[in-house]
């Protein structure tokens, strides 16, 4: 059944919407799922917290779901990105303490924990990467990393890696890995005043990106389509003009101080 | 002011007009919130795509019946008759599990599959909140018809540890698990019907606790 269908059903009152109830919830339980999980790290709490999902939904005879059809210019077929974004914020309302949380960057997130470090100290600390191989002794540590092939992989995983393409080849149902979800606790502090200046120091298209790219992840290509960046390199540019900034940024605020 | 939902949604999918997809685009660029609904929005495929640990068939009844005809209750047992047609053999007594014989090993769908399958209330042992120790054996109720039963044990937070297919309503812990004594677990009973349905059973957490030698 078409979603807009499934909605009239399920506004009609009565019997069929009894019905069409059950089959919003087996079609889209799983959904709501997974969306809670991002939030909630206890098996108990996500199921507990579906059922309160499934209750504003229905709340007041459907007055979340109503509005959809009400929404200019969407399609039936825009429902399921529509229900993440309205479940989503049931989600984060239910999970109260995670909100106004200043978040580390993503994408910092996924760089291994010596990449991460040496990202660190060149970006936020303004150390050379000299420095930094002698600060981190990376000759000695057994992985025979060299400071600058690891700068460059930092660099290409940033700018250029595409973690959503590559993703999308894996076959059908990728096994749930509970693993994914990074605890809260194990985030790295925020020095919150060196990205907001670095931040307010871009022009709003690059800072767009920036926030896109870091902060949420997104691949540079998936950035260039929903942003209409075009030719789709200009992004790549655009980061790596941006770090350029911060270096630079953080230099003069040395030579300052 | 923020972007609504059905900004968002059409953003991502190229159908903002060009006034509004630029005050999006400034909005966005400066505010935290907003750029992570949309990241979020942006992640549908993988949230289709990924797994999850299943819902217990409680929660799903407790969600549906918030919308609910008035209808006279019926009892117990009508119920599960009227739903999945089971009839419940009663347990076996005895304890001693016979050779299990195993069907061929069922292709590794998902587990999460369109829930097209009723769910019945099967009666399982040990029940929710047990402790299991490495002698313990699981028994369900038998489903008419059902030409094999697949029994399934995931770890507490979902993923899949070990399954078995077999034609027995017993099963004893496999000896190829490696359990973590202290630690809980879920499993469940799916009844496997001729006419391609499956019945799939509540799911239901147990301890395992330090036994005797097997
Ligand atoms: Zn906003």
């Amino acid at each position: 059944m078409e979603d807009r269908e499934l909605l009239d059903q399920l506004f009609s009152g009565g019997d069929a919407s009894a019905s069409a109830w059950r089959a919003f919830l087996q079609k889209y339980s799983n959904l709501f799922l997974k969306i809670i999980w991002q939030f909630e790290k206890d098996r108990d709490e996500v199921m507990e917290k579906y059922v309160s999902v499934c209750s504003r939904l229905m709340g007041n005879d459907f007055a979340v779901l109503r509005k959809f059809p009400k929404e200019l210019g969407l399609k039936s077929s825009d429902f399921p990105s529509w229900l993440v974004a309205v479940v989503r914020n049931i989600s984060v309302d239910l999970h109260r303490h995670s909100q106004g949380r200043r978040r580390y960057p993503k994408a910092l997130l996924r760089l291994d924990p010596i990449d991460r470090k040496i990202f660190d100290l060149y970006y936020w600390q303004g150390y050379s990467l000299e420095e930094i191989g002698h600060q981190l002794d990376l000759r000695k540590n057994g992985k025979g990393t060299d400071v600058n092939e690891s700068f460059a992989r930092i660099l290409r995983m940033l700018t250029r890696y595409a973690p959503r393409e590559r993703k999308a080849t894996f076959p059908t149902s990728v096994p749930f890995n509970e693993n994914m979800f990074v605890p809260d606790e194990e985030e790295p502090r925020v020095d919150v005043a060196l990205f907001d200046k670095w931040l307010e120091g871009l022009p709003a298209e690059h800072r767009l990106v920036v926030r896109m790219r870091f902060w949420e992840d997104m691949s540079a290509v998936r950035i260039a389509r929903i942003l209409k960046i075009v030719p789709q390199h200009r992004v790549y540019a655009i980061l790596q003009k941006s770090l350029q900034k911060l270096r630079t940024h953080v230099e003069r605020n040395m030579a300052s101080n | 002011m923020h972007l609504t939902d059905a900004d968002i949604v059409l953003l991502l999918r190229g159908g903002l007009g060009r006034k509004r997809f630029q005050s999006a685009k400034n909005h966005l660029a400066d505010c935290t919130e907003c750029t992570e609904r949309l990241a979020f929005v942006d992640r549908l495929p993988d949230f289709l795509r990924e797994e999850t640990p299943p819902l217990k068939s409680s929660l799903f009844e407790k969600a549906e019946d918030l919308v609910r005809p008035k209808r006279s209750n019926g009892s117990w047992l009508s119920n599960i008759l009227v739903r999945g047609r089971v009839v419940v053999a009663g347990l076996a007594a005895v304890v001693v599990v016979v050779g299990v014989l195993l069907l061929t090993q069922e292709e590794r769908t998902s587990r999460f599959r369109a829930d097209t399958e009723s769910q019945v209330s099967l009666m399982l042992m040990p029940l929710d909140g047990a402790r299991v120790e490495s002698r313990s054996s699981f028994y369900w109720s038998s489903v008419a018809d059902a030409y094999a039963y697949r029994v399934e044990i995931f770890h507490a937070k979902g993923l899949s540890l070990w399954n078995t297919t077999l034609t027995d309503t017993s099963v004893s812990l496999p000896a190829t698990v490696v359990f973590e004594p202290g630690s809980s677990y879920l499993w469940r009973v799916e009844a496997l019907m001729p006419d391609t349905r499956i019945y799939r059973s509540e799911i239901q957490k147990f301890t395992y606790v330090q036994g005797g030698p097997r």
